[in-house]
């Protein structure tokens, strides 16, 4: 009965999302608001409905109802509570009627919060995300329905994903990644909207940077989590693999920080106008590549569901949006010439641009990258392999270069700097790195790539407090104020710029994290008796004993896991697992990770002998790892603080429109 | 002084880079076999994995590759000579970077291509360094306004 009441939903969400299309469309042509008023509430219908059907989906999860497939497939009558609910999100058809709740749940949102404002924009935005939403329902009411019945009732399911039952992170990770990828329809609609009724001014602009800005932070965290979690669970040791799935989620990240920063320029400079209405679009598209890629069985990933038959449906999507997308763009050259020349070359807007142009490399090189596997296939019938060395080698040189221009941007003015303001700038900031430089190998640092890195980021935090220290100096005198004071009303009163700082200082946290942790670890793999001691760094570490049972949480789940005491800088029992799931044909290891301000200890149990009881680890010392996580966790932060609704700005605002 | 700072600072730098530059050019030392043997495992693909080397895989037939380049090492074969075994054994596919210089050039023409375009861009009316003042435009009033707000009057 529910899940039928969760397919009728979804059928009725479509024709409220096609209804809401044509009503947006006719009531952007007339005027009418009623037509328009009539086309919102269609589309919060849908979000209704949407939400119920996967109230349906996880009921039905819940209840362990195996008339339905895709309870069948993925859930089994031992599946802890937790895991059954965000079994919503772990497979194709699930995870196709969940993105449609955030896409329509997105739409609502914008749709509800502009219904008195942009009037001339908002229909056509409504009618974007109207037709984007009634996609996905449409996939869901014909290639991958969620709610198909299979005769006979099994009774008993097949359960869950192994690794994806394996560790509470899976209830985060994708539910903050899938927001900031559906969330990026919203600038890609307003982008549509300013085209078509050509209103490409800057009010257009402050609209999507303020919404690129929403998704980008849900996007930052999403794909940071899903490293922590790669990390945590998967148990090699590392946290990115240039997996397909991983680079997917990357791709639209970039273009949407490329535009981000290109979008400064058009806003201040009346520049690169066509190009920042290009990267929404590129944006857009990538995260239906993105699907496209990872849902449909081209590449293979540890995150490919099935093969499915949705691959033609995203292929003409992308095909469709792209189509219509760049017409609309080219139609529309003439309104988006350039306002003024650009400026001199030394200039902010110079650095911005260098950034765009390093942005769009990587995202070029990455989904070549991913893409070569199926490109040599599909010409030459061999089959090739891209994997992280090459994606090492050839990335690592430009997100260097991205992290020198996020100190030389800020220190520069915008139309253009003289030799004066670039001697006075730059030479503290320059000495500040090759100092630090200087100290860490004096100190022992021998690897090129933190010595470099350490130079590098001192550079970029020397550029920025220098800014800061320069702006509190100014309003300290002119005010009277102390100087925390000040930083404090310098950083509220100049969101944006501070924000943005912010979030640089979490770049370089994260790239001096991800230097030193690449090269300056310990990594070991030895096999023990009972009893038997290993020294690694300054832990020692003793193997007890081996265990074998079944789980407490789901005892078709079997167990086995090593014992160890630890005695170092941290002590105590610890215990590294295997663990044998019913539906999976390999093991699933259960890393234990110790982790410190300066280093993790982390051990993962690579096999044992259950005769000879011996167990043989992999030990890694990885030095500052969760500084990768707290450095996502700043970047976030600082475009968090950016978009901080601003009240003296508000009604600044608000007296000049009056006016 | 204050003239000397960016010179100083570049001269700072380039000392630093010649050293970097001497440090690499100063042979380095043999790598040892394990050393060898690790950076074997990094570059071959587990054959039942998706994206992960030998080297981070826990799979049996990982642990088995890396048994083999070990032992192969051991027998006093060269790494090229490791390498190109597994090659033949598995196919091209099992090297995570592919032989075809190709993918070398492709992102690099990529970049240069942008940085080609964009200085197209620049030089229709653009200027090497700012000597005046910045000329009125539509970003002026939005920057006059952000200055105004930062001094708060």
């Amino acid at each position: 009965m529910i899940p039928t009441l969760g397919h009728l939903a979804v059928v009725i969400g479509l024709a409220a999302t096609v209804y809401a299309a044509g009503a947006f469309i006719l009531g952007g042509r007339s005027g009418d608001a009623a037509v328009l008023a009539s086309a919102r509430r269609a589309m919060y219908a849908a979000f209704a409905l949407v939400a119920f059907a996967c109230f349906a989906m996880v009921v039905s999860l819940l209840s362990h109802d195996f008339s339905v497939l895709y309870v069948a497939r993925n859930n089994a009558t031992t599946t802890p509570p937790f895991y059954s609910v965000i079994s919503l999100w772990a497979a194709l058809e699930g995870s196709i009627l969940f993105w449609t709740l955030l896409a329509s749940g997105w739409a609502s949102l914008v749709l509800y919060r502009y219904r008195a404002r942009l009037p001339a924009l908002m229909p056509w935005v409504g009618a974007t995300l109207a037709l984007g939403t009634a996609f996905f329902f449409a996939v869901m009411a014909w290639p991958s329905d969620p709610f198909v019945r299979v005769t006979p009732i099994g009774l008993e399911g097949n359960g869950p994903n192994a690794l994806l039952q394996n560790h509470p992170f899976m209830g985060l990770h994708p539910p903050l990644l899938y927001l900031g990828y559906t969330g990026m329809a919203i600038p890609f609609a307003f982008g549509m909207a300013a085209l078509i009724t050509r209103r490409t001014d800057e009010e257009w602009l402050a609209v999507v940077r303020r919404w690129t800005l929403v998704p980008w932070i849900f996007l930052t965290a999403g794909i940071v989590a899903g490293a922590w979690w790669s990390y945590a669970v998967l148990g090699w040791g590392g946290y990115w693999a240039w997996d397909p799935v991983e680079n997917a989620a990357l791709l639209p990240w970039l273009t949407a920080t490329a535009f981000i920063h290109s979008s400064m320029v058009a806003e201040r400079r009346g520049t690169l106008r066509t190009w920042t209405h290009a990267l929404v679009i590129a944006t857009f598209v990538l995260t239906l590549v993105g699907t496209f890629l990872t849902r449909s069985g081209v590449v293979n990933s540890v995150h490919a569901f099935t093969t499915s038959g949705i691959g033609a449906w995203f292929a003409s999507a992308i095909l469709v949006t792209l189509g219509v997308a760049l017409a609309l763009l080219v139609w529309r050259l003439p309104d988006l010439r350039d306002r003024r020349p650009p400026g001199a070359v030394v200039s902010r807007e110079s650095a911005f641009v260098f950034n765009n142009v390093l942005f769009l490399g990587v995202t070029f090189a990455i989904l070549f990258g991913t893409l070569y596997p199926v490109l040599v296939e599909a010409t030459t019938g061999a089959k090739a392999s891209v994997g992280a060395p090459w994606f090492n080698r050839v990335n690592a040189p430009i997100f260097v270069a991205l992290l020198f221009l996020t100190g030389v941007g800020p220190a520069l003015p915008w139309g253009g700097a003289s030799w004066a303001t670039v001697r006075e700038r730059f030479a503290v900031p320059i000495l500040s790195g090759v100092g630090v430089v200087v100290a860490a190998w004096a100190l022992g640092v021998r690897d090129a790539a933190p010595l470099g890195i350490f130079g590098l980021a001192t550079f970029v935090l020397v550029v920025m407090g220098d800014e800061v220290v320069r702006g509190a100096h100014s309003r300290a005198r002119s005010r009277g104020e102390t100087a925390p004071l000040a930083v404090l009303r310098l950083a509220t009163r100049n969101r944006r710029r501070y924000g943005g700082y912010l979030a640089h200082v979490g770049i370089c946290v994260m790239a001096v994290a991800i230097a030193v942790s690449a090269t300056l670890g310990i990594d070991r793999t030895a096999t023990l008796a009972e009893g038997e001691t290993l020294s690694i760094g300054p832990y020692t570490l003793t193997y007890d004993k081996l265990v074998t049972e079944p789980l407490a949480s789901d005892p078709r789940v079997i167990e086995t896991r090593a014992e160890l005491t630890l005695a170092g800088p941290q002590s105590g029992h610890m215990a590294t697992a295997l663990r044998d799931y019913p539906n999976s044909a390999t093991a699933i290891a259960t890393p234990v990770v110790r982790t410190a301000l300066g280093e993790d200890l982390y051990v993962t149990l690579l096999g044992y002998n259950p005769d000879a009881r011996t167990a043989t680890l992999r030990i890694f010392i990885n030095p500052l790892v969760m500084w990768i996580w707290t450095g996502g966790a700043i970047v976030a932060f600082g475009a968090l603080f950016a978009i901080w609704p601003d009240r003296r700005r508000t009604a600044v605002a608000a007296a000049v429109a009056g006016a | 002084m204050r003239r000397l700072a960016l010179p100083v600072a570049i001269a700072a730098l380039l000392a630093l880079g010649g050293v970097v530059l001497l440090e690499l050019v100063r042979p380095a030392a043999a790598p040892t076999q394990a050393q060898q043997a690790q950076q074997l495992a990094r570059e071959l693909r587990c054959p039942d994995c998706q994206a992960l080397s030998v080297a981070e895989s826990q799979t049996a037939a990982a642990a088995n590759i890396r048994r083999q380049i070990v032992e192969q090492l051991d027998a006093g074969r060269t790494p090229e000579q490791v390498r190109a075994y597994f090659v033949a054994r598995y196919g091209d596919w099992i090297l995570l970077v592919p032989t075809s210089p190709f993918v070398w050039w492709v992102p690099v023409v990529a970049i240069l291509v942008g940085v080609g375009v964009f200085a197209w861009w620049w030089r229709r009316g653009g200027v090497a360094v700012a000597s005046a003042l910045p000329a009125p435009g539509p970003g002026l009033r939005e920057q006059v306004r952000d200055e105004v707000e930062r001094l708060d009057v």
